[in-house]
């Protein structure tokens, strides 16, 4: 199974081909060189110390500096093309994956951990890089050292050829074990770390309830049952690699020893000369390096293994929400919406959050939405950018379905302004610049300006420059808030939606915003859910959700008329009765 | 430029608080437990040095006084010796893998832990002034980058140091004009080594960048996935990323033509070693006229020379292995050097009585070290089983206050007691279960509804916790999910709203019966209906608590029995709802300006 995604990530490198044959061709000619040098210490062996001729003795010698130095040549020039080849096709990859990942829709990312992506698209794709780079090297170099040899010694022994075969045979066998044991021992370990950051972000992000509830016993509990876990399992890698790579060396130990007695014996017999035995001991020594990186090419493998397994989950999922006509906006939407019959659920085994519901908006019209937790405001509000696609009905914006239009058309015509105030780490110009980068600074002042945020920013010493975040200020719940406010004005689009964004705004600000906000809404259609009724000023109509249905709409005064739901849990509950009257009062003789 | 000087410039890091020395220390106090241990893995690594400098030797000795002697009735004895060797080595590399794996596992171990208790030892404050994933990175990659270190750099090089010695030992021995002549390259491999260090030095800080812009240009995109989306700014970061992608590829590029340098240039080098021992030993052999340097020993040499340029390699290895294994360590011994500002007493007392009465005695608190001060003589005292609410504009100094309680300070003047002991005498863990706070921001955990409660009490039963869900209107949004009080609410609590997430926050709170109980901004995001059973949950359930409300929402408060209302750092007004609104302070012009805020919300819509 995991085995289809290593082989996607090989298909990916065809479109490298060249480099890798490039590659391949330098290593024949470095492994060439590297196996010839022995053949020449043979023959200055044989003949200078031996024969003591030495008429070639000269050539000999200007043969092994050629052949030292073509060797590490061309064995650069190998590593240089294969590392060319696996950054770029890593590289590929990994453009890849930000692409498809920013494609996937908002579902996929709220059951995801960000460590457990993050992983994906830095660590896991390195495992890939690596294996690419050096685990080909490390193969080829040592399959062409195997080969070579076979050929060499076809020509010199064939009592040591025989050796040298059934040498192969056992260490096959031994690394063919190791990998078995030690693959889904790399995969748990992965698995395993991860659990250990996971406790470790999750009590460090969660410390405020902690120490409140005094709970750092229990996370220090888990954090060492976890870390011992790990901890366990590092020592069963220890224990396979302890008993398997030794097992190797023992290997070719043992028939060097072979090599010594029935070499020796053969030498003394004169049927090979002491040259060819010497040549031959160097020969097991540089087969002895190959092998000794196949332990290290196995890690590579199964780690590339489990990476690309975890890299291809991303590049593989189709994303759930995609255009089915991509019908373009030009110019600016009316902003007419409307929900016919819709039927929500986030799956398939909960209840549906909205049920068949139905609501007209009109261009331009300002609607409020009250209702309790998990009345489904949200969710209804959610629907209009396509974040999720209703199970059954449809959502029309100008008369047209919005699963029609083309995503990112409509995603700009739509300024929405969720519970959770995202900020980036720049400067608090590019935050607010967000959504239109090439803003003017005059333009990014006004949207500050209506979204109350002026006045602060000028009170920091680098002004709109000042670093969110990390190295800048941490901003307040209200200023965070605020700043996605004047993004969303700075937007400029056909339809706003405010999804409880002022709950940490004090009321004097908030009125102020409202004032403001007034002015640039004119004309734009408004969506806006809130538990304050400070924030009804905004809006001409209120809709009233209960259990994923509007249950009451209308203007205040008609709601109230009707004594429904909505008198029993605003009206009545919300404001002091006797103030009220006095003040809607005062109110209605300054119209007057 | 000299040496010495560009050594020093490179070393010399920024905001370093520990020398190297300070840090080596450091390190060795987590391996002092196992000294046995690592005098078993100096013998293992000794013995195992002495067996690779045997082999050639028993190479050697099988050549010259066995094979061109032409004794094959007792070449047997060699290679049975040769077998033995090999033997011994096969026992000391299990020996050796497995009790160097151990030691840094176990370490590595003891380090996490170590660092995890006195981090979350650590107070509030600290947190208030770290990034989480900061932090996180700490205990995970970097404790992972000195079990590295440890495993790999260290091990290797005292290993290979070791070899090394034996090496030029035994060559000294057996020839002293072969060691001369094999020597006569490592001064070269020492220069290309010192050049290729400097341009790869310079690389691989242009890596680690582009790694890190491109590790936090991946970890805001997906944080910040529905700004991006709600925008469509997809296209655009993709491009910032490709951008950012482009320049990790070529840095990792330019670095590994550097890299690729030194493998193919020792080698090359150790072929022309091998090219000068022979000819070294054919000069001797014809001024003495006989064999002096024999073939055995050549082919001795031949094997040592290439021994030789492991330790070299390892050194390579082991100088970024230590470089960045000190950066981790400097960043763990920061946690370990961390002093907690909210300090255990030595001698904590109980409470004999516990009431849960609050006394705030002239109070003065400053965040910047008596610059300004967000708090200026606050004195209140809190009856047991008294609710309070803390009434004021933002910045007026109510969540610093409610931080005074919960101990997350200590005042910079005054004192907080609970039933008449100083907060600071009180055991830490003692203020943690008895004093509660439900924030406005609520962090649940990746686990089961049930479990999320839970987390303020661990006895809690299944029925005390069905309870409270009911009395707050819980059940009914468990009621939704697909396993109920079984779901798992996602990283963060992800799968919920803000309005739920505080919903369980407060179920949370109901379970730890607590003696005093801070609700910041607790309901900010719920509606007025859920709002008042919450608020009648409370009254039920916490009877007998204390209870200090920070609230925005002027409404909610009518049934507390005090209101203070802070200003600037200092209380102003104190009363019941109906005394200050008859007062007509300043409360009364917050609650006024809110009702009209409301009320021409209502205006607007009627008509």
């Amino acid at each position: 199974m995991s085995k289809g995604e290593i082989y996607q990530v090989l298909l990916e490198t065809k479109r490298y081909w060249h480099y890798y044959l490039l590659s391949l061709f330098f290593m024949i000619l470095s492994v060439g060189s590297d196996l010839w040098i022995p053949l020449v210490i043979r023959e200055v062996i044989d003949e200078a110390f031996i024969r003591e001729d030495y008429s070639r003795l000269t050539f000999s010698l200007a043969m092994i500096l050629l052949l030292a130095v073509l060797s590490g040549g061309m064995n650069f020039l190998s590593r240089i093309t294969s590392e060319v080849a696996a950054q770029k096709t890593v590289k590929d990859i990994r453009n890849d994956v930000f692409d498809v990942l920013v494609r996937q829709d908002i579902a996929f990312f709220s059951s995801q951990e960000t460590g457990q992506l993050l992983t994906r698209g830095t660590a896991d794709i390195e495992a890939i890089r690596r294996f690419l780079s050096m685990g080909s090297r490390i193969s080829m170099q040592g399959l062409l050292v195997y080969f070579g040899l076979l050929i060499l010694l076809w020509n010199i022994d064939r009592v040591l050829l025989s050796l040298v075969v059934f040498l192969g045979l056992p260490l096959v066998f031994i690394m063919a074990m190791f990998g078995k044991k030690i693959g889904p021992l790399f995969i748990k370990q992965r698995k395993l770390f991860g659990d250990v950051s996971t406790v470790a972000q999750e009590t460090i992000e969660g410390i405020t309830v902690v120490k409140a509830y005094h709970g750092e016993k229990i996370q220090k509990n888990i954090f060492k049952s976890q870390n011992h876990r790990y901890f366990e399992l590092q020592l069963q890698i220890a224990r396979e690699r302890a008993i398997y790579i030794p097992l190797v060396f023992l290997t070719i130990g043992v028939i060097t020893g072979l090599v010594i007695y029935l070499g020796g014996v053969t030498v003394i017999n004169d049927v090979i000369s002491i040259g060819t035995f010497v040549a031959f001991i160097t020969y097991l020594v540089m087969l002895a390096l190959p092998i000794r990186f196949v332990a290290w090419f196995l890690a590579l493998y199964e780690q590339a293994r489990a990476g690309s397994a975890r890299v291809y989950e991303i590049l593989n999922r189709k994303p759930r929400i995609v255009e089915t006509e991509s019908v373009p906006i030009s110019g600016s939407l009316k902003g007419d919406i409307f929900f016919e019959d819709v039927t929500f659920s986030y799956s398939r085994s909960t209840p549906p959050v909205l049920r068949n519901l139905n609501l007209s908006i009109k261009g331009g019209e300002k609607v409020a939405i009250l209702g309790s937790i998990g009345s489904g405001k949200t969710t209804l509000v959610n629907l209009i950018p396509r974040f999720y696609d209703p199970d059954k009905g449809r959502v029309l914006i100008d008369g047209i379905d919005v699963k029609k239009y083309r995503l990112r058309d409509l995603r700009k015509k739509i300024a929405f302004v969720g519970q959770d105030t995202f900020l980036f780490s720049t400067s608090l110009k590019e935050n607010i610049a967000f959504a239109k980068p090439s803003a003017s600074m005059e333009e990014i002042i006004r949207a500050s300006k209506i979204a109350q945020l002026h006045d602060f920013i000028e009170t920091l010493p680098e002004g709109y420059e000042t670093l969110v975040g990390e190295r800048g200020v941490r901003l307040s719940g209200g200023q965070r808030q605020r700043v996605a406010i004047a993004r969303a004005i700075l937007a400029d689009a056909s339809i706003l939606i405010l999804d409880d964004t002022t709950s940490s705004i004090d009321s004097q600000t908030e009125q102020e915003l409202h004032k403001a906000l007034a002015k640039v809404v004119e004309g734009r259609t408004v969506i806006i859910i809130t538990q304050r009724l400070g924030n009804l000023r905004l809006a001409d109509r209120i809709l009233l959700l209960k259990d994923g249905q509007i249950v009451e709409e209308g203007t205040h005064s008609e709601l109230l008329a009707r004594k429904g739901l909505y008198w029993d849990i605003y009206a009545s509950r919300t404001i002091d009765p006797k103030l009220a009257e006095m003040i809607l009062e005062n109110l209605t003789q300054e119209r007057g | 430029m000299s040496f010495a000087k560009r050594f020093s410039q490179d070393t010399s890091r920024k905001e370093r608080e520990f020398s190297d020395l300070e840090l080596l220390r450091f390190f060795v106090g987590f391996l002092k437990p196992y000294s046995k241990l690592i005098l078993a893995i100096l013998g293992v690594l000794i013995f195992g040095s002495f067996l690779a400098i045997l082999n050639p030797l028993v190479l050697k000795i099988a050549i010259d006084n066995y094979i061109i002697p032409k004794r094959r009735s007792e070449l047997w004895k060699i290679t049975t010796i040769y077998l033995l060797v090999v033997l011994s080595t096969w026992i000391t590399d299990i020996a050796r893998i497995f009790l160097i794996s151990y030691l840094g596992q176990r370490t590595v171990y003891d380090i996490r832990n170590d660092t995890f208790e006195r981090l979350i030892d650590l107070s509030m404050d600290f947190y208030e002034s770290e990034e989480s994933g900061r932090l996180t990175s700490i205990l995970t990659n970097d404790i992972d980058t000195i079990a590295d270190f440890l495993r790999n750099g260290l091990t290797d090089i005292i290993a290979n140091l070791m070899r090394l010695i034996g090496l030029v030992a035994i060559m000294l021995w057996l020839s002293p004009g072969l060691t001369v002549v094999t020597l006569l390259v490592t001064p070269l491999v020492g220069i290309i080594f010192y050049y290729l260090r400097k341009y790869a030095r310079g690389a691989y800080r242009s890596i680690r960048q582009s790694v890190a812009k491109l590790t936090s240009k991946l970890a805001e995109t997906i944080n910040g996935i529905l700004v991006i989306k709600v925008y469509a700014q997809e296209e655009r970061l993709k491009g910032e990323f490709a951008s950012i992608n482009e320049e990790n590829y070529r840095a990792n590029i330019k670095q590994n033509v550097i890299v690729s340098l030194i493998l193919p240039s020792i080698k090359t080098l150790s072929s022309t070693a091998i090219l000068l021992i022979i000819a070294y030993a054919l000069w001797r052999n014809q001024i003495a006229g006989q064999t002096e340097v024999s073939v055995g020993l050549i082919v001795a040499f031949i094997r040592y020379e290439g021994m030789l340029f492991d330790p070299i390699l390892s050194l390579t290895m082991f100088y970024s292995l230590f470089q960045s294994a000190l950066a981790a360590l400097e960043r763990v011994k920061r946690i370990s050097n961390q002093e907690s500002s909210v300090k255990e007493p030595e001698n904590s007392v109980i409470p004999s009585d516990p009431l849960g009465e609050i006394e705030i005695d002239d109070v003065w608190f400053s965040y910047d070290g008596g610059k300004t001060f967000a708090l200026k003589g606050i004195t209140l005292n809190i009856a047991p089983g008294e609710s309070v609410a803390l009434v004021g504009h933002t910045g007026a100094g109510k969540t610093t206050l409610g931080k005074l309680i919960l101990r997350y300070y200590d005042p910079t003047q005054g004192a907080i007691r609970l039933d008449n002991v100083d907060l600071r005498k009180l055991s830490l863990d003692y203020i943690g279960r008895r004093i509660v706070l439900v924030p406005q921001d609520p962090f649940l955990f990746n686990a089961p509804i049930v479990e999320n409660i839970r987390f303020g009490n661990p006895e809690a039963s299944i029925d005390q916790i069905l309870r409270v869900s009911k009395l707050i209107g819980l059940d009914k949004v468990v009621a939704k999910l697909p396993e109920g009080y079984d779901s798992i609410v996602g990283p963060r609590g992800v799968q919920l709203s803000q309005g739920e997430k505080q919903l369980l926050s407060f179920a949370r709170a109901l379970v730890s019966n607590p003696l005093v109980i801070v609700l910041d901004e607790a309901t900010a995001s719920v509606d007025p209906f859920t709002e008042y059973e919450i608020q009648k949950a409370t009254e039920t359930v916490l009877e007998h608590s204390t209870t200090i409300v920070i609230a925005h929402r002027l409404s909610t408060l009518k049934n507390v029995d005090r209101i203070v209302v802070l200003e600037n750092g200092k209380i102003t007004e104190e009363g019941t709802w109906s005394e200050l609104i008859e007062l007509k302070g300043a409360f009364y012009d917050y609650y006024r300006a809110q009702v009209l805020s409301e009320m021409k919300g209502i205006i607007r819509t009627s008509n």
